[in-house]
């Protein structure tokens, strides 16, 4: 796995960097994802493969005795990614390629 | 009913979600898994279907990506450092971008015109007659695709020459003829052809309208003399080549035929015809017009052309030349130099007239050789009557360097002594490359195979084959490669001069050079001589090899099969080796 490489930013993974942003700490589910950011799921789960792949995003599975129905998979960016996310993002937003969509909490 | 609407919808989506798990490469179905457990959390049908579609674009990125990162991988190899991967087990090494571009490569050169021609000419100079009836089909199919009233009288023509079921070729030389008079020197093709039997019938009305359409021509009345010489000398043997009826008297077939006053008189009407002319340069005249007109680049179809073509009954000149002979020997004998001198202007002058009016080689190898027997007999007699100027002009012209081979009569072995020209060496490296391109074509796809499966428990236990294999993934695509680049610059010039004549509007004069530069590719004399056995016993023919050797113009060989030497046999042992491109096989059709 490629530890920690940077990353060729599009505004779909601009888009989704923002919402697991919002909730730095928050596991989020794919479909929520998906709902905030507007993607469909074949971009969403591509650019989610690529983060996995270097490192930015850690995964789990839900707990299935705890939700009592099948598991889902669970997403969140890494601590190291959440400082290089931000960066991306405002780097992006300076160069007037972006601007935030999703509101912050 | 909402409730079942729903369940019958989950089923599908779950089935679905199944398939795309199944696509997805190894690597990525947890994804597929993760990809899959969002639809228990979506709630309307409408989602649920756009949520799955996501699935097709995830399974097409995810293949893509494995296929990228497959590349730089060798074929058989899956992932990770091939020599860490499964080590212990052979591998190939070439990655396989670099394997599928040299294939690549290879398909590319192998598709171009002047290399599927090299290849198809190689393969048809090995079977026998089969590319001369795959040729013929060729032109025929064409022709019928074109409607009726659109066919223009020479492709019906040319056409007509190859149409081999009995009585289409006639069928369709009437109707050439119909639409273009002109056309009607291609009844001589039609009249003297020979069947398994002997040959075709000739009625004797048309062979008098050929001979009324082309007066001069020595080449008509000479059909009328061959009807009457192979009534005549029905069951006797072919005369040999070497024999010398002045010293050696005519033989039982000259004797036979000199009996026949028909005979005799149809062939001094035939020796005193004005001109001499076979047709060959007509013959490919027409090749050439319906070549262009219809875009027709065949080299076998031009060699088709010039070695099937259908020339005088050489033994029936030969044995008039020799009675001639033997008559003016007799009246020498007798103190009648004037009827001598008479009989041997006759060889002359026809011999003077088939070497001026012909286009092959073995008509002026046959005029030549019947010239100097009577050049010989008829110089002293000059001399003897004062007359030296003629006979200084007759021995200049006859007498220059070209040189006739003349093949003493043939022992059970000949084998090839001379050395091999540049040509005969580009021929051989042709076949090389030939033979390796569809060897490595085949071994490539095993091989590849082979390496694919390489990963299977079947092969561990068969560990040298599949390192034979593996090394072969590495090699057959740069040797495809290598050969695919040398056959084809092997046989470019003989494209390019095959092309050439069809852009040259002398060509048709230049007959030897085309039939030289018509392949490029061997043709075993042995396989491509032709004997006649006629089904009245015995009687054994003359045939002819005809090959071309240090780029001169033909020799011809002429040799007699003495006794019962099944002609197979006879054949191979005589001429074994290779001859040089763009040999024709004219032996089938010297009439012989």
């Amino acid at each position: 796995m490629d530890m920690g490489r940077r990353i060729r930013i599009s505004p779909q993974t601009l888009l989704l960097l923002e919402a697991l942003l919002a909730k730095p700490a928050h596991w989020h589910h794919g479909y929520s994802l998906s709902q905030q950011t507007e993607l469909a799921s074949g971009t969403l789960y591509p650019i989610l493969m690529r983060l996995e792949k270097l490192a930015w995003l850690e995964t789990k599975w839900e707990d299935p005795s705890a939700v009592g129905r099948p598991p889902r998979h669970l997403y969140r960016l890494t601590s190291e990614a959440r400082a290089w996310a931000r960066e991306e993002l405002q780097e992006a937003q300076a160069r007037k390629i972006w601007k935030p969509v999703l509101n912050r909490a | 009913m909402e409730i079942n609407s729903t369940i019958r919808w989950r089923n599908i989506a779950n089935t679905f979600v199944r398939v795309i798990i199944f696509l997805l490469p190894a690597d990525a179905r947890d994804w597929g898994r993760a990809f899959a457990a969002e639809l228990s959390a979506i709630e309307t049908p409408l989602a649920s279907f756009q949520w799955l579609l996501g699935g097709i674009m995830l399974i097409t990125r995810a293949r893509w990506n494995q296929f990228c990162n497959s590349l730089g991988r060798p074929f058989g190899v899956s992932g990770g450092n091939i020599l860490e991967s499964e080590p212990g087990i052979p591998a190939p090494r070439t990655p396989r971008f670099v394997t599928v571009s040299l294939l690549a490569v290879s398909a590319l050169i192998l598709l171009h015109p002047d290399v599927r021609m090299a290849l198809q000419t190689v393969i048809y100079a090995n079977t026998g007659y089969g590319w001369m009836r795959h040729t013929a089909a060729a032109l025929i199919k064409k022709q019928e695709k074109i409607p009726e009233k659109s066919k223009d009288p020479q492709l019906l023509a040319l056409v007509s020459f190859f149409s081999y079921v009995e009585g289409d070729g006639q069928k369709l030389a009437d109707q050439a003829i119909a639409r273009d008079p002109t056309l009607n020197w291609i009844e001589y093709e039609h009249l003297s052809r020979w069947g398994s039997n002997g040959p075709v019938v000739r009625p004797p009305a048309r062979v008098v309208q050929l001979q009324k359409n082309d007066p001069d021509n020595a080449v008509p009345r000479l059909l009328s003399a061959e009807i009457i010489f192979d009534r005549a000398t029905a069951g006797t043997a072919a005369t040999p080549y070497l024999r010398s009826p002045a010293e050696q008297g005519l033989s039982g077939m000259e004797k036979r035929a000199a009996e026949n006053a028909d005979w005799l008189a149809a062939m001094d009407y035939s020796f005193s015809a004005p001109a001499y002319d076979s047709y060959t340069a007509r013959r490919f005249q027409l090749l050439q017009d319906v070549s262009t007109r219809y875009g027709l680049n065949d080299p076998n179809l031009t060699m088709l052309v010039l070695v099937n073509q259908h020339l005088p009954d050489f033994l029936n000149i030969q044995s008039y030349g020799n009675v001639l002979l033997y008559r003016g020997k007799q009246s020498e004998l007798q103190g009648d130099k004037v009827a001598a001198i008479a009989d041997y202007r006759k060889i002359l002058k026809f011999s003077e007239g088939m070497k001026t009016g012909s286009r092959t080689g073995i008509e002026a190898y046959i005029s030549e050789s019947l010239a100097k027997k009577a050049l010989a007999r008829l110089e002293p007699l000059l001399e003897q009557a004062g007359q030296t100027e003629e006979a200084a002009g007759l021995e200049s012209f006859w007498n220059h360097d070209q040189e006739l081979l003349v093949f003493p009569q043939a022992t059970s072995h000949f084998y090839r002594t001379q050395p091999w020209t540049q040509r005969e060496r580009a021929v051989v490296a042709m076949y090389t490359c030939a033979a390796a391109i569809i060897l490595l074509c085949a071994l490539a796809t095993v091989s590849i195979l082979f390496a694919l499966l390489r990963g299977r428990a079947v092969l561990y236990s068969r560990r040298r084959m599949l390192s034979f294999f593996c090394l072969s993934v590495d090699l057959t695509p740069l040797l495809l490669v290598a050969c695919a680049v040398t056959l084809f610059s092997l046989y470019r010039p003989y494209a390019l001069q095959y092309k050439s004549y069809f852009s040259s509007p002398h060509s048709v004069q230049d007959f030897e050079n085309l039939s030289i530069g018509c392949s490029g590719t061997p043709r075993y004399s042995s396989k491509h001589a032709k004997v006649h056995r006629s089904d009245s016993g015995s009687r054994n023919r003359f045939f002819v090899l005809v090959h071309s050797d240090r780029d001169s113009v033909f020799h011809c060989t002429l040799a007699y099969d003495p006794f019962h030497s099944p002609p197979s046999d006879f054949l191979t042992s005589l001429r074994p080796s290779l001859v040089s491109p763009g040999v024709s096989r004219a032996p089938t059709s010297f009439g012989l």
